[in-house]
């Protein structure tokens, strides 16, 4: 019986350290593109990323503000930091959810803060910009 | 190499000052008491970044090499190779040796060229190392008692080394400093085998895996179960001849003297008749060996100054073996060779004439004592 029970913690120990680590879900370039539309407001937004993020940052990635799943404008990168300009209807007020692409690790990230849309709102600028805080979609 | 000559170093200093502490038991000689083990289990590192992975994610198989030596029932050393792989979380904050473009470092790790990054901008490393080290250990129960037959054993031990880390990966190559503490349990199976449980945990420098945080050390724990094998049964054999024979011929040995100074030539040949076949002394030796054990010349000393100062007195050399070891004919023929060592000491260094000593060499018969270590004794009788 003791000897069973040696063999079986001998695998049990084996077993336990050779666990597949977890996988996530990626993606391919999404290539965002406004919505053809007629919005004649805007809001502008300036922002960088979280430093454990901001290693992988490369310039074939893309950030994006949608409204209700529409795509209301994307992203130049100057200087790593992103300046994004969302497009809107004056009293809108609607969420806005910025959306990252990280061309290298080929996640999909999402805002974890709440934005509003405002008409002429200004969110961060190039000397202070925003960090964005992000969650990755799965 | 420093490091290991250094390790070397600090094992023998060690042992040899332990080795000192208990006048009772002879250290083992050099070819006695040495064990090989083996074991392997999982590994656990804890770093800078390691609450970013799943306990399992974090465990890593490890196997272990050691070959040891037990120098008194409580103290004895080993040397461990152990070797493996870490599963350990980075992340891109610090600065990284295989990254030069800073001078020595840099802030580019170029792991991540090889890994899948997390989406929270951790990775997992795949750390190769070897760890060999030296470390002294100590047996708690037999150093609250000493007892040959006994099974369990629980060993704490501490020691000093040199990691190497391989390049794998965008690991930079090292050899860093290592220390570690570590506890074994232990359960003989068989004479000569043993397996046991053990946990150790190794500290290294922060920057073992070419990365340099905010930390000084990081700690690798291990958990291993694995078996020991003796290459013979750990045992030690005493130098005290059993206390009560010292004490009542010490006794009669001092009545001897007095009445000699006393009233000389008569009553000295009278004590001599009063005390017929006492045993003057004893000789101990060690399993297999003809020679006596060491620090003992005081007895052949002893015996030359009564013999002399005594001249109508003989003696009488009684050599035994032990039981447990060797066939019968095998431990008369070594008892014969223990007595025959003795005389020829005697006779050669101290002149005593070779008529005034009487050999009698018993084997394992009508042996004298209860333990086996024991009766690989010469029993010097005066008759």
């Amino acid at each position: 019986m003791k000897k069973y029970i040696l063999y079986a913690s001998l695998i049990t120990f084996l077993f336990a350290a050779c666990k597949k680590e977890k996988e996530y879900k990626k993606f391919e370039s999404p290539l965002w593109q406004e919505a053809a539309n007629s919005y004649y407001t805007n809001m502008t937004a300036v922002f960088v990323l979280p430093t454990n993020i901001k290693t992988f940052q490369t310039d074939a990635d893309e950030i994006a503000a949608f409204i209700r799943d529409t795509c209301r404008g994307t992203a130049q990168i100057i200087d790593g930091k992103f300046f994004i300009t969302v497009k809107g209807i004056a009293h809108e007020e609607s969420e806005v959810v910025f959306k990252y692409y990280n061309a290298k690790n080929k996640y999909i990230y999402e805002s974890k803060e709440q934005w509003f849309f405002e008409s002429d709102a200004v969110i961060g600028t190039f000397d202070n910009p925003i960090t964005l805080e992000l969650n990755v979609i799965q | 190499m420093k490091n290991f000559i250094l390790c070397l170093q600090f094992l023998c200093v060690t042992t040899f000052v332990f080795s000192q502490q208990n006048p009772e038991i002879i250290p083992a000689k050099s070819s006695e008491n040495w064990y090989f083990s083996a074991s392997a289990g999982p590994s656990f590192i804890f770093s800078s970044d390691t609450h970013a992975i799943a306990f399992s994610n974090r465990l890593s198989p490890h196997v272990s090499l050691s070959a040891g030596k037990w120098i008194l029932p409580q103290w004895g050393g080993f040397f461990t190779l152990q070797g493996g792989t870490l599963n350990n979380i980075s992340t891109t904050s610090g600065y990284f040796y295989a990254d030069t473009t800073l001078a020595t470092v840099g802030v580019y790790d170029p792991v991540i060229d090889y890994v899948s990054i997390n989406p929270d901008g951790t990775y997992l490393q795949k750390i190769r190392y070897m760890n060999l080290q030296c470390n002294i250990s100590y047996s708690i129960l037999d150093a609250l008692q000493y007892k040959p037959e006994r099974k369990f054993s629980l060993v704490p031990s501490v020691g000093i080394g040199s990691m190497f880390v391989f390049a794998y990966k965008g690991i930079p190559k090292q050899t860093v400093f290592s220390t570690q503490i570590g506890l074994r349990a232990g359960y003989q199976i068989l004479p000569r085998l043993n397996v046991h449980a053990q946990l150790q945990n190794v500290f290294v420098p922060d920057n073992f895996e070419g990365r340099v945080t905010k930390k000084q050390t990081e700690s690798i724990l291990s958990a291993s179960i694995g078996i020991s094998y003796s290459f013979s049964p750990k045992k030690f054999s005493t130098c005290a001849v059993p206390t009560e024979n010292i004490e009542l011929f010490a006794q009669e040995y001092r009545d001897t003297v007095v009445q000699e100074i006393v009233v000389r030539d008569t009553m000295r040949i009278q004590s001599v008749v009063q005390y017929d076949n006492f045993i003057f002394t004893a000789f101990l030796f060690s399993k297999n060996n003809i020679k006596p054990n060491d620090n003992q010349e005081v007895h052949y000393e002893n015996i030359a100054r009564f013999m002399k100062s005594n001249p109508s007195v003989t003696i009488r050399l009684d050599g035994y073996a032990d039981e447990s070891t060797g066939t019968e004919e095998f431990n008369l023929s070594i008892s014969k060779a223990r007595v025959s060592y003795i005389k020829s000491i005697l006779v050669k260094k101290y002149e005593i004439e070779e008529s005034r000593i009487i050999e009698n060499a018993l084997g394992t018969k009508n042996l004298p004592y209860s333990l086996d270590e024991h009766n690989r004794i010469v029993l010097v009788t005066i008759l």
